[in-house]
C-alpha cells in the first residue's frame, strides 16, 4: 500500500489519521509522521471544485452512514506551498467482524492533467459553437426575409428550395446546441432548476416543438387527453421537454407518412413510466446495444434520415441524472417504443450530483 | 439602437425593424455603443454581449451607473447563452436576455414592441 500510485490514508472511528502512504505524502506536502493521530480536517484541507465549499457531506456520510462513498465532484487539494491539485477518489468504512465500524479508508487520485485536459477540450467546443452561432443566425434571419419575399413573388419550386436551405441550416443550429449541451453535461453540472411543473404541460410542450414534423407526415398522436392533468414531478423544465421532445422527434422522423405514435404515463409505485411508441423503422438487433451510444446511428437510417446521433445520448443522460431509466422494445420494420422511468419524488441528492 | 458586431445580423435586424418605422441607429462595438448611448439616448438598446474593445456587461454596468442613461431599457440579444452571462445581465437591469439563433427575424419587431417605453 505504502507504494501504490494514489494517495491512501486510513483514519480510525474517531476521525484520526492513522496511516498515509508516499503518494498522500507528495499530494499534500506532508510528512506521515506530520499527518498521524490528527483530525481528517486539520489535515486534507479539501474543497469542491465548483462551490468551493468543504466536503463535510463526504467525511459525514462515511462515518455516519457507514457506506462507501464518493464526492459528488472533482475536488480540490490545496497543498502547503498553495498549489491547487484536482482530485477525484473514494472513501470506504472498514467494518469489523461485527458489523462495528472501526475506522475508513480513503483513496484520492490526482486528476489535474485529465481536468486541464478537459477543461480546454470543454473551451474550444463552447468557443467553436458559439462562434458558428452567429454565422448560422444570419443565414437562419435571411432566409426567413427570403422565405417572406419569394412567398410573394416566385414560383412555388423556389419556395420550396428557400424552405430546404432553412431545414438544413436549422439542423445545423440544433446540432450546435446538442453540442453546447453535451459539452454542459460533461462538466458535471446539470440538474439546474428543478421546480413542481404538471408533466402534462411538459409533455405539451415537447408536443408543440413537432407540430409541424408530425403535420408534415400526416402523424396522428395519440394518448395526450389521458395523461392526468394533476401529475406533477420535480425537475427542470427545459431539460424534460427536451426529454419527450427527442422521443417524440426521433418517433417521428423514422415513422412512415400517416402513422400513428402513442403517447402514455402511468404511476407505478414510485414512479412514473412513460411510453412512447412509433410504428416506424426500428432498431436492427444487431445494433441495439449501441443505440444511447455518443454520435451513434444505426444502419437503417443513417443514409437516408437526418440526425445527429446525439438526441438518445443526451436524453439517456438527463434522465439518469435524475435518478430515472430509459429503455426500448424495438423490431426493425415494426417499429420502436421507448420507456422512461422517472422517479416521482426526486431524491435531494440527484439535484445535486452530476456526473 | 442595435449593438452588434456582425454586419449580416445588424442588416436582418436594421430590415426587420425600419419596415415598422424604428428610428434606428447602429453601434458595431463597445466604444462606439457607449458614445452613442450617451449622446442619443435611444428609447431601446438591443445589446449583443460579445463586442470588440467593451463587452456588453461593460455598457450595461456603466449604463446603469449614469443618471442619465439608468433607466433606458436594454434586451441583451446574444448567442452565448451560459446561465451565468443571463444571471448577470438580468442582475443588471436587462428587460430580457435572447438568444439569436432560437428566435426568428420576425419575432424581433414584437420584442421591440414589448421592452420599448409607452
Amino acid at each position: 500500500m505504502r507504494d501504490i500510485g494514489d494517495a491512501v490514508f486510513v483514519t480510525d472511528s474517531e476521525k484520526r489519521i492513522v496511516l498515509a502512504n508516499t503518494a498522500m505524502e507528495k499530494l499534500f506536502g506532508l510528512s506521515e509522521e506530520e499527518m498521524v493521530g490528527k483530525k481528517i480536517k486539520e489535515v486534507i484541507k479539501l474543497s469542491y471544485e465548483s462551490s468551493g465549499k468543504q466536503p463535510n457531506d463526504l467525511i459525514d456520510a462515511v462515518f455516519k452512514k457507514k457506506k462507501l462513498v464518493r464526492p459528488l465532484e472533482t475536488l480540490i487539494v490545496r497543498k502547503k506551498d498553495g498549489t491547487r491539485i484536482s482530485v477525484d477518489g473514494v472513501a470506504s468504512p472498514i467494518i469489523d467482524q461485527n458489523e462495528k465500524m472501526v475506522g475508513t479508508v480513503w483513496v484520492l487520485r490526482d486528476v489535474t492533467k485529465q481536468r486541464e485536459l478537459e477543461k480546454i477540450r470543454e473551451d474550444f467546443i463552447s468557443m467553436a459553437s458559439h462562434q458558428m452561432r452567429t454565422p448560422l443566425t444570419g443565414i437562419k434571419w435571411f432566409i426567413e426575409l427570403l422565405r417572406g419575399e419569394a412567398t410573394k413573388t416566385s414560383s412555388k419550386s423556389i419556395v420550396k428550395y428557400i424552405n430546404s436551405i432553412g431545414e438544413s441550416n436549422q439542423r445545423l443550429i440544433d446540432l450546435v446546441d446538442d453540442l453546447l449541451v453535451t459539452n454542459k453535461n460533461g462538466r458535471g453540472s446539470d440538474v439546474r432548476n428543478p421546480e413542481n411543473y404538471s408533466i402534462k404541460k411538459i409533455c405539451q410542450g415537447a408536443v408543440d416543438l413537432q407540430s409541424r414534423l408530425f403535420a408534415e407526415k400526416n402523424i396522428q398522436l395519440d394518448g395526450m387527453d389521458q395523461i392526468p392533468e394533476k401529475y406533477e414531478m420535480g425537475v427542470d423544465k427545459i431539460q424534460m421537454i427536451q426529454v419527450f421532445g427527442n422521443l417524440l422527434n426521433n418517433a417521428g422522423r423514422y415513422s412512415p407518412i400517416g402513422s400513428k405514435i402513442d403517447i402514455r404515463l402511468e404511476k407505478k409505485g414510485e414512479n412514473y413510466l412513460f411510453s412512447i411508441k412509433d410504428r416506424g423503422l426500428g432498431i436492427p438487433e444487431s445494433q441495439k446495444s449501441r443505440i444511447f451510444e455518443k454520435f451513434f446511428r444505426a444502419d437503417n437510417v443513417a443514409e437516408n434520415v437526418p440526425g445527429s446521433g446525439l438526441g438518445l445520448y443526451l436524453t439517456k443522460g438527463i434522465v439518469e441524472g435524475y435518478g430515472g431509466k430509459i429503455w426500448f422494445d424495438s423490431k426493425e420494420g415494426t417499429g420502436t417504443t421507448f420507456f422512461v422511468k422517472l422517479p416521482i419524488k426526486q431524491k435531494k441528492e440527484w439535484i445535486t450530483k452530476r456526473r | 439602437m442595435i449593438v452588434e458586431d456582425d454586419a449580416v445580423l445588424v442588416n436582418a435586424l436594421t430590415l426587420s425593424l425600419e419596415d415598422e418605422g424604428y428610428d434606428i441607429s447602429v453601434a458595431t462595438d463597445g466604444e462606439e455603443a457607449e458614445k452613442m448611448i450617451f449622446k442619443e439616448k435611444p428609447d431601446l438598446v438591443l445589446l449583443d454581449l460579445l463586442l470588440p474593445i467593451k463587452s456588453g456587461f461593460e455598457i450595461l454596468k456603466m449604463m446603469r451607473e449614469n443618471p442619465e442613461t439608468k433607466d433606458i431599457s436594454v434586451v441583451i440579444l446574444t448567442n452565448f447563452e451560459q446561465e451565468t452571462s443571463i444571471d448577470e445581465g438580468m442582475r443588471l437591469g436587462a428587460k430580457d436576455c435572447i438568444v439569436k439563433a432560437n428566435i426568428d427575424i420576425k419575432d424581433i419587431p414584437t420584442i421591440v414592441k414589448k421592452y420599448l417605453p409607452t
